[in-house]
């Protein structure tokens, strides 16, 4: 993706559409349904003093945001846990790897219940700023408050038909869409 | 039993104003009266903070529906309503009944996922409290405190720590970095082996968050000990080498004393999107029309021609050929285990 001037104020050149697609909708979709959810889970889980679970959970969201942020350069659309071969760190530069990775790497080593509170916090303004690479005001906004579906909704709406006519695969875990145990996606 | 899960479900509600009865009003009759109503999930289990919801997985009579979670939020207690069908329930846990693990023949991603979903929602009915439900289904869900379950979780786990570590030692010389998150979830998947040998089988939505629980629960500091060498090892090591024999170490401890998984194979398939076009003597492997490898020759299989026909089949400490490692570090593959058959030789 680059871009070029003189051009209207917020207007963007994409030389990749797919591409560009592919990160807008992939990447809201995982903040949405993924990053959150485990952001929120480490922050329960440190108020409980669950200092494993603060890591694993911390993890599972760290890696996720690498995958949005990967999205953006060459990353992978699934992201499902059969996917062995996924690789969040497709395409990012060293830098941005280890922004995650000292992160994680503290939050494996937590001495006590202050310490993981503050590691959330870090973890919760990591995740707010790959949210602010989306520029999309749906990424943060709460997917488990009573008006989390909206967003949802709204994703839906925007980026299924695109997907479907870029003949890219669904935003949406497979049951959603269907009761079939059969279904493959 | 289930004093203690109505005691932890009374619990937690009662610090939102709630009881039983008053969740059992959430849940709307939008698709007809429930056959089955299970609450189900991490406060259930004993595991739940602050941020815990209630899951209440509801069976219905109906030929045909979405599983898109209804959500509801009682006195500011979050509460997802998931929505199964009595045939899919069924037929789920007579394929789980019916279906040894690992399997004997081709494990196209299809089947392991039928395999997978079959279980990870048969154990959340199997490890939930019943709020209501007819004689038939409550008798359904008895049965599901047998052993066989726990056998078939304890297996699909085993086979999934062979199946993480199988991925890491092949992405070893191609993505070491990738490799050692992968021998990091071979060894939570070994973990999860003690865990469900010792009944803790619920799979969450999250992958693994619960594993630590699960490991005080039963009782097992060594396994404990385990998951935080784990968790210690750096998300990008300084040695790739060094950490992946560390990671092969950690596994082997965390195996000691697992049942025998039998003699397993390794089967390599195309990932979801992979496509392969025939250039003259050469071939281009696409994934979504975005990703792309160029290959020499032409012997690679045509996608989509025989999807019961897995692209390589060989020994689970077998090294994969030198132009499949290439495609699967460029994740463009697919890998299953299954158990090797007889009459291979």
């Amino acid at each position: 993706m680059g871009e070029r001037g003189p051009a209207v104020p917020d207007d963007h050149v994409t030389e990749d559409p797919r591409r560009w697609v592919a990160f807008r909708a992939y990447g809201l979709s995982r903040f949405l349904l993924d990053v959150q959810g485990s952001v929120d889970d480490a922050l329960g889980a440190a108020r409980a003093g669950q200092l494993a679970v603060v890591a694993l959970a911390g993890r599972r969201a760290l890696l996720i945001c690498l995958s949005i942020r990967s999205l953006r350069v060459s990353g992978e659309l699934l992201l499902q846990p059969d996917l062995l071969t996924f690789d969040p760190f497709r395409g990012l530069c060293e830098a941005e790897v280890a922004e995650a990775a000292v992160l994680m790497d503290r939050g494996a080593d937590l001495a006590n219940d202050a310490a993981a509170l503050e590691w959330v916090r870090q973890l919760v303004d990591y995740a707010g700023r790959t949210a602010a690479l989306l520029d999309d005001q749906d990424a943060v906004r709460n997917i488990r408050s009573p008006e989390g579906m909206f967003p949802a909704i709204r994703m839906a709406r925007t980026w299924v038909p695109v997907l479907a006519e870029m003949g890219l695969p669904s935003l949406f875990p497979p049951a959603w869409v269907s009761s079939s145990p059969e279904e493959t996606r | 039993m289930m004093a203690i899960l109505e005691e932890r479900l009374r619990g937690f509600l009662a610090r939102f104003g709630l009881d039983p009865d008053a969740v059992v009003a959430e849940v709307p009759h939008v698709f007809g009266p429930p056959a089955l109503m299970v609450a189900t999930g991490s406060v259930l289990l004993g595991f739940g903070n602050d941020r815990s919801d209630v899951d209440l997985d509801v069976v219905v009579e109906q030929e045909r529906l979405s599983q898109l979670p209804i959500v509801s939020f009682a006195n500011r207690a979050r509460i997802d309503v998931l929505f199964y069908t009595a045939s899919d329930v069924s037929e789920r846990c007579a394929h789980l009944r019916s279906t040894q693990w690992p399997l004997v023949g081709a494990l196209s991603r299809a089947r392991w996922l039928r395999y997978y979903r079959s279980l990870q929602s048969t154990v959340r009915f199997a490890v939930g409290l019943a709020l209501n439900g007819t004689a038939a289904w409550l008798e359904w869900l008895r049965d599901l405190q047998a052993s066989w379950l726990r056998e078939r979780a304890t297996a699909w786990w085993l086979v999934e720590a062979h199946r993480r570590r199988l991925v890491a030692r092949w992405l070893l010389a191609g993505n070491g970095r990738l490799a050692c998150v992968r021998y990091v979830d071979a060894v939570f998947a070994a973990l999860e082996t003690r865990a469900a040998i010792g009944g803790q089988i619920f799979f969450s939505g999250a992958a693994d968050k619960w594993l630590p629980e699960k490991l005080r629960t039963i009782g097992d500091p060594a396994a404990q000990a385990a998951l935080r060498a784990a968790l210690m090892q750096p998300l990008v090591p300084a040695d790739v080498r060094e950490a992946s024999t560390r990671g092969e170490r950690l596994m082997a401890e965390v195996w000691a004393g697992l049942p025998a998984s039998g003699a397993l194979e390794a089967q390599v398939w195309y990932a979801p999107g992979v496509r392969v076009r025939r250039l003259g003597r050469r071939s281009l492997v696409t994934r979504w029309d975005m990703r792309g490898v160029e290959m020499p020759g032409d012997g690679l299989p045509a996608t989509a021609s025989d999807e019961e026909a897995p692209v390589w089949v060989g020994a689970i400490d077998e090294p994969l050929p030198r132009e499949l490692e290439r495609l699967l570090v460029e994740d463009m593959l697919w890998v299953s285990v299954a158990r090797r058959s007889p009459t291979t030789t």
